[in-house]
């Protein structure tokens, strides 16, 4: 596109602010208003001539707080020509990027609302779905109907579409006690995402809502317990849903477990593959001295012993 | 089973001029057809009812894929000569990492047989199985692109060779040219039990659609093999898996089947998000499936074991001779099943090549010698991808 842009004051009330074009959601820039209030706007706003008028492409947030605030002239930068939707999407994705190196989740579904929007050519379409590196399909645009606590969360992770693809066809009330769960725990992304996939998943088996699942009274019970810290209680609920998930699975390891439980430990320890593909167990032992040797001799020659590993191979 | 339907021909302008382009258009004569300069993009389900004629640009033969050298393959030969299937299986692997999702049959299948010419003539003392249907079924499009007639002839000249078309369907009445006269060619069927293929085996033949196919390609004189592959976890799987090879041994001579092959359901875990959104109800994504050493999904292995014990027993209990192996699967599952463990994929050739042999006199096949197998090229031997 050719176009000479030039910096000037305009007044507030000549621009015209199509919601279509404002990428970010209203709630990230609360701190504007005191810093508009304080020392006006610095960076001008963008915006191109349409019939003798301004249209806002960039400065959405800006010019909200300087009409809030009353702030009769704003600096503009105005691009004279009218450009075509095409370029219009693309200016807006290029200042988007010279804010943040990758737009974030949201804006990029609010992009690509844009080009379903403005752009018919499905091969337009493809090329701007591969720019964004977009997964197939529309159901991205489902977190742009996402309630605040999850909109907040994915900004602050910077989730991709990949990280949340099992979210995007939730309802919007499993959606808000997911987060609220998350909240709760003050869960990091990795975290969240592991947790998730096991809900995910128990919630498709028993035909049941995420939000029902989450306020099952013992899982309330351990998030309302004061007497373990978050990290405590994450791990526990992680070994809840996995035996819920994984019923065979679990009850295998808890047998392995209890075995391993009975071995007298203080020669050496002994781990397995959880998932039991490997075959065999692993026994670990330091020896630091003849002692140390003698007593993993010992312990390997009781019968007790010989007898509970027998046991462990036998499931593995 | 349901009738497959093509809505669409599309032909790369590089081959319309070629006799097999030639004889689909006359199988299918009044389907529309478009010209065209770059390959047709559709979805998976619309993708089902689109015929792409094209050239094959890559390797025609090659070895089976297989998986990590963690579990034992079989050095099986796989030829690509059709990609994409019209049968729409739940856990079908093509639903995930096919480029495009058409329909795509090759013009210059001819290239095969340059291709298989080179490779039989590198191993002369070798028994080699090869066999179409690792990217589509063998014979679901047969009616419209008759392409296993056109290699059914060449194949069956090859000494040493057995040529194995897989198949889910029960169209095989095109082979009545070849009955009686072809010893190498080998009809094999994947069996499923009912409730299984009526849960995930959608638009396949029934088990006893598939069983009749089995029975007259015995009248014909055929060999036959048959794949539990994928065995799928279900409701009274026992007595239905037992039911169903109980109806397998009544319905043909357990003399005439060359191999059954045992494989679990697995799939990439990429793969579980495609069947979630295609199959919503399907039972299979429910199931206790862990991330095995190959990365695939698979049955967690203690019930593994279970399945595969059970159908190799009743498979057992008919036919002390049959061969009996493992897709993809690790030496202890071998070891508890069978008692023995195979120790690399060579020697699973080997005893391939050895019950063969016996089993099969009249064929005149060479004695197989197990330092000759070791010392083949294997999928599983490090150096395999320089050589080639």
């Amino acid at each position: 596109m050719n176009y000479e842009p030039f910096v000037k004051n305009v007044s507030a009330d000549q621009i015209i602010l199509n919601e279509d074009f404002d990428i970010n959601a209203p709630f990230i820039a609360s701190v504007l208003p005191d810093s508009i209030k304080k020392i006006g706007i610095i960076t001008p706003l963008t915006v191109f001539t349409e019939n003798e008028s301004y249209v806002l492409l960039d400065g959405f947030q800006r010019l909200r707080v300087a009409r809030k605030l009353n702030v009769k002239k704003v600096p503009v930068i105005i691009i004279k020509q009218t450009p075509s939707f095409e370029e219009l999407i693309d200016l807006r994705h290029e200042l988007q990027r010279s804010v943040t190196e990758e737009p974030n989740v949201l804006q990029k579904a609010r992009i690509f609302k844009l080009i379903l929007n403005y752009i018919e050519d499905e091969q337009k379409r493809e090329k701007w779905r591969q720019r964004l590196k977009l997964p197939k399909g529309n159901r991205i645009l489902a977190v742009l109907g996402w309630p605040e606590n999850a909109q907040l969360y994915l900004i602050k992770y910077h989730l991709s579409f990949n990280q949340i693809k099992t979210f995007l066809d939730y309802k919007k009330e499993d959606i808000e006690a997911l987060f609220d769960f998350a909240a709760t725990l003050s869960m990091r992304a990795v975290e969240l995402l592991k947790l998730s996939e096991l809900i995910s998943e128990i919630t498709m088996n028993e035909d049941k809502s995420v939000k029902s699942l989450l306020a099952e009274e013992q899982i309330k019970k351990i998030l309302n317990n004061d007497e373990i810290n978050r990290n405590q209680k994450t791990v526990i609920l992680k070994d809840l849903f996995y035996q819920r998930r994984f019923p065979l699975v679990s009850a295998y390891r808890n047998e392995m477990n209890k075995l391993i439980k009975n071995l007298k430990k203080s020669a050496f320890s002994v781990s397995y593959d959880k998932n039991f593909e490997r075959s065999g167990v692993q026994l670990n032992a330091q020896l630091k001295n003849k002692e140390d040797l003698y007593n993993l001799i010992n312990a390997l020659r009781n019968s007790e012993t010989e007898n509970l590993l027998t046991e462990m191979l036998k499931r593995i | 089973m349901k009738e497959i339907i093509i809505k669409k021909i599309y032909i790369d302008r590089k081959v319309k001029d070629r006799s097999f382009t030639k004889n689909v258009l006359n199988n299918l004569p009044h389907t529309p057809l478009e010209i065209t300069d770059t390959a047709p993009a559709f979805s998976t389900a619309q993708g089902k009812q689109i015929l792409y004629i094209t050239d094959y640009k890559g390797v025609f033969c090659k070895p089976c894929p297989g998986t990590s050298q963690e579990y034992l393959c079989c050095n099986y030969q796989v030829i690509n000569e059709t990609t994409g299937c019209p049968l729409d299986c739940a856990y079908c692997i093509l639903q995930g990492y096919m480029d495009s999702s058409v329909l795509t049959v090759y013009a210059n299948y001819e290239k095969i047989f340059e291709e298989f010419d080179t490779f039989h003539n590198k191993y002369p003392q070798r028994i080699i199985r090869i066999g179409t249907g690792e990217l589509a079924d063998s014979l679901a499009l047969e009616r419209y692109t008759n392409i296993s007639s056109l290699l059914i002839p060449y194949f069956r000249m090859k000494k040493n060779v057995f040529f194995e078309l897989k198949t889910k369907t029960n169209k095989i009445e095109f082979l009545a040219p070849f009955a009686h006269k072809t010893n190498n060619l080998v009809l094999s069927w994947s069996l499923n039990t009912p409730q299984a293929i009526e849960s995930v085996e959608f638009k396949t033949a029934s088990l006893q659609e598939r069983l009749q196919g089995a029975k007259r390609a015995q009248e014909m004189g055929f060999k036959m093999s048959f794949h539990f592959d994928p065995i799928v976890h279900h409701e009274n799987w026992k007595e239905n898996y037992h039911r169903t090879i109980e109806r397998l041994f009544k319905t043909v001579d357990h003399r005439r089947i060359v191999w059954i092959s045992l494989g679990g359901l697995r799939m990439p875990p990429d793969l579980k998000p495609i069947i979630k959104e295609r199959f919503p109800e399907t039972p299979i994504i429910r199931d206790e499936q862990i991330i095995a050493k190959d990365r695939k999904l698979r049955y967690f292995k203690p019930l593994r074991y279970e399945m595969f014990k059970h159908i190799y027993d009743t498979i057992r209990s008919h036919s002390k001779d049959v061969f009996v192996y493992f897709c993809m699967e690790d030496k202890d599952i071998w070891q508890k099943v069978m008692g023995f463990s195979p120790i690399n994929t060579n020697h699973v050739d080997y005893l391939f090549a050895e019950s063969l042999f016996r089993r099969f006199p009249e064929m005149g096949l060479p004695k197989p010698e197990f330092d000759y197998y070791q010392s083949l090229d294997s999928i599983h031997d490090p150096a395999y991808e320089k050589r080639i």
